[in-house]
């Protein structure tokens, strides 16, 4: 399955939305969404992986803390990872923008780990 | 579509490297035995897949342990425990402590702030910054994985890299040293970098138990000797254009309670490794210590303990396995009498491994490129110390591709060096390097006495 939708306020169904992160020690860190226009809660996102407009500094800053043995694999990975963001992004957005999506977030997510 | 393709590759490596152990146990020659037949089948999978990598090369480990288990055990005397035993053996716990430290470092931004201290004082010229970045990364590296160490020192080098004009030389000089220095590092101590494992479990088969202080005092000079033709190589291929340059380091706050009581079991820890000789406790043990030290007070949590790098263990525990096989069926002793080693003098034995180590080194894992190497020198019966510690030492000469090592494949995913930038200054250097163990290294560990 692939898919993509812009996220919007369920109050005023607004899409201008306000992130904010919030770190907590000992939590994984967490990013609370904020209706820019009518100041609605929208979601919470628990972070496993974050990644900058700089992906090469996030991915030393995800580096430092795992282990990489398979040399000719890493070297995929890391490409990936540093080209692959730009990509998916745009593919996201197309699809986003072409308004297919109807379910819900909850929804989605449930649909995908089936 | 290109990742289909990489999936049919590693589908058809796979099937080929079964292939290669049906041949080379089906038309053998006929002077080995079932056993010895058996190893060489199951050694040239292993090598097969260690180069190409189809599998994730932990995957091979355990592909090696459930094959001499079920191949090769029935004709040795049945027990598959021997193949089953180095993947818990006294090595791999301590490297176990080894990760459980390094955890601690990144959790609590220790190895940060060391980098920090260490390179604030090393000024504006860009040799000195070099070097001290050199330095420091050697030095982390020794303790923490080369992986972590890079990754660290790149993005601590970065905002310098990005304040250099375009075009600038030193950028590339900056961006390969650190992964050359974590490569170089890595030799420095025994938890360091896992061919030092795979030599230290080989040599302890054959009596010789090299204690913690002893790896360093047999190691670190050729570290220092190293580090030193890196940095001159570096400055030669990729002079500066700038005479001064400003390392902008993020000002730390002042340590808590908690990263002092890391730094203090850091300390106590090392301490202990280094002085085995006065308390009598194994280095093993010891490694026992910084796990219950710090996940026994919640300093490290479960998550920790489960992103430690178990794939690593398990890849030195296949090597090793795989050296007990090769030993037990006699496989070392056929290899070296069928291939003439035997005949050879002891100083070309040890030029041709350590050139051997370096090559292979350099197209698949260090890990495994000692776990092919050290089990066969060790049948030579002539000094084995020096022997496994040429090829231990040269399997960390990688430094000509971005897939020689993963240190390598760090540096090249920041797009400011180009393959032939890496194999121009790392194929002098790997040169040097291997020259440097199988001279300066014999020399000096036959004047220690060994």
């Amino acid at each position: 399955m692939k898919t993509a939708k812009f996220e919007k306020c369920p109050r005023c169904g607004s899409s201008e939305l306000q992130n904010i992160f919030y770190v907590e020690s000992g939590e994984p860190p967490r990013v609370y969404v904020r209706c820019a226009k009518c100041g609605a809660f929208v979601a919470r996102y628990t972070l496993s992986r974050y990644t900058s407009d700089q992906p090469y500094e996030s991915l030393l800053r995800m580096l430092r803390r795992c282990s990489l043995t398979d040399s000719r694999r890493s070297v995929a990975e890391i490409e990936a990872f540093t080209r692959g963001i730009e990509e998916k992004f745009k593919e996201a957005l197309r699809m986003a923008e072409e308004g297919g999506e109807k379910r819900r977030i909850e929804e989605i997510i449930d649909e995908s780990e089936d | 579509m290109k990742l289909e393709r990489a999936s049919l590759f590693r589908a058809l490596w796979t099937f080929l490297s079964f292939f290669f152990l049906w041949i080379s146990i089906r038309y053998a020659p006929g002077d080995m035995s079932g056993a010895q037949k058996t190893c060489l089948g199951i050694f040239v999978l292993a090598a097969f897949l260690w180069v190409t990598e189809a599998i994730p090369l932990f995957v091979t480990s355990f592909l090696i342990l459930a094959l001499q288990s079920v191949l090769l055990a029935p004709h040795i005397d049945g027990n598959y425990r021997v193949f089953l035993a180095p993947f818990f053996s006294s090595t791999i716990l301590l490297f176990l402590g080894g990760f459980v430290l390094a955890r601690g470092l990144a959790r609590y931004h220790l190895d940060e702030r060391m980098a920090f201290y260490l390179l604030d004082k090393v000024g504006d010229s860009p040799g000195r910054i070099l070097l001290g970045m050199m330095a420091v990364t050697a030095f982390l590296s020794m303790w923490m994985s080369n992986t972590a160490t890079t990754a660290l020192m790149i993005a601590v080098a970065y905002p310098l890299v990005r304040q250099l004009e375009p075009g600038d030389p030193f950028a590339k000089a900056i961006i390969l040293g650190i992964p050359f220095s974590a490569n170089v590092g890595g030799i420095g101590t025994p938890i360091g970098t896992p061919p030092n494992a795979i030599a230290l479990s080989a040599l302890k088969e054959v009596g010789i138990n090299l204690s913690f202080l002893r790896w360093m005092v047999l190691t670190v000079p050729l570290e220092l000797f190293v580090l030193l033709v890196i940095y001159w190589v570096l400055m030669l291929f990729f002079r500066p254009r700038t005479g001064k340059v400003k390392l902008s380091l993020e000002k730390m706050p002042p340590p808590e309670r908690r990263e002092i009581f890391v730094s203090g079991v850091l300390a106590l820890t090392v301490l202990l490794w280094l002085t085995t000789g006065l308390h009598g406790v194994p280095s093993s043990v010891i490694s026992v210590f910084p796990v219950l030290a710090l996940f026994g007070t919640g300093l490290l949590r479960r998550e920790d303990f489960n992103s430690l790098g178990w794939d690593v263990l398990f890849v030195i525990g296949g090597g090793l396995s795989l050296g007990v096989g090769v030993h037990r069926s006699g496989l070392d002793g056929w290899l070296l009498t069928s291939l003439g080693f035997e005949r050879l003098g002891f100083y070309p034995l040890l030029l041709i491994f350590a050139f051997l180590a370096a090559l292979l080194t350099n197209f698949m894992s260090n890990t495994s490129t000692a776990a092919l190497l050290v089990p066969i020198v060790l049948a030579i019966g002539k000094n084995p110390l020096i022997l496994s510690l040429g090829i231990a030492l040269s399997a960390s000469a990688s430094m000509l591709l971005p897939i020689s090592t993963p240190p390598n494949a760090i540096a090249y995913g920041s797009g400011l060096i180009k393959v032939k930038d890496m194999a121009r200054a790392g194929g002098v250097i790997t040169f040097i390097f291997v020259i440097a163990v199988s001279t300066i290294g014999y020399f000096y560990w036959k004047l220690l006495g060994f």
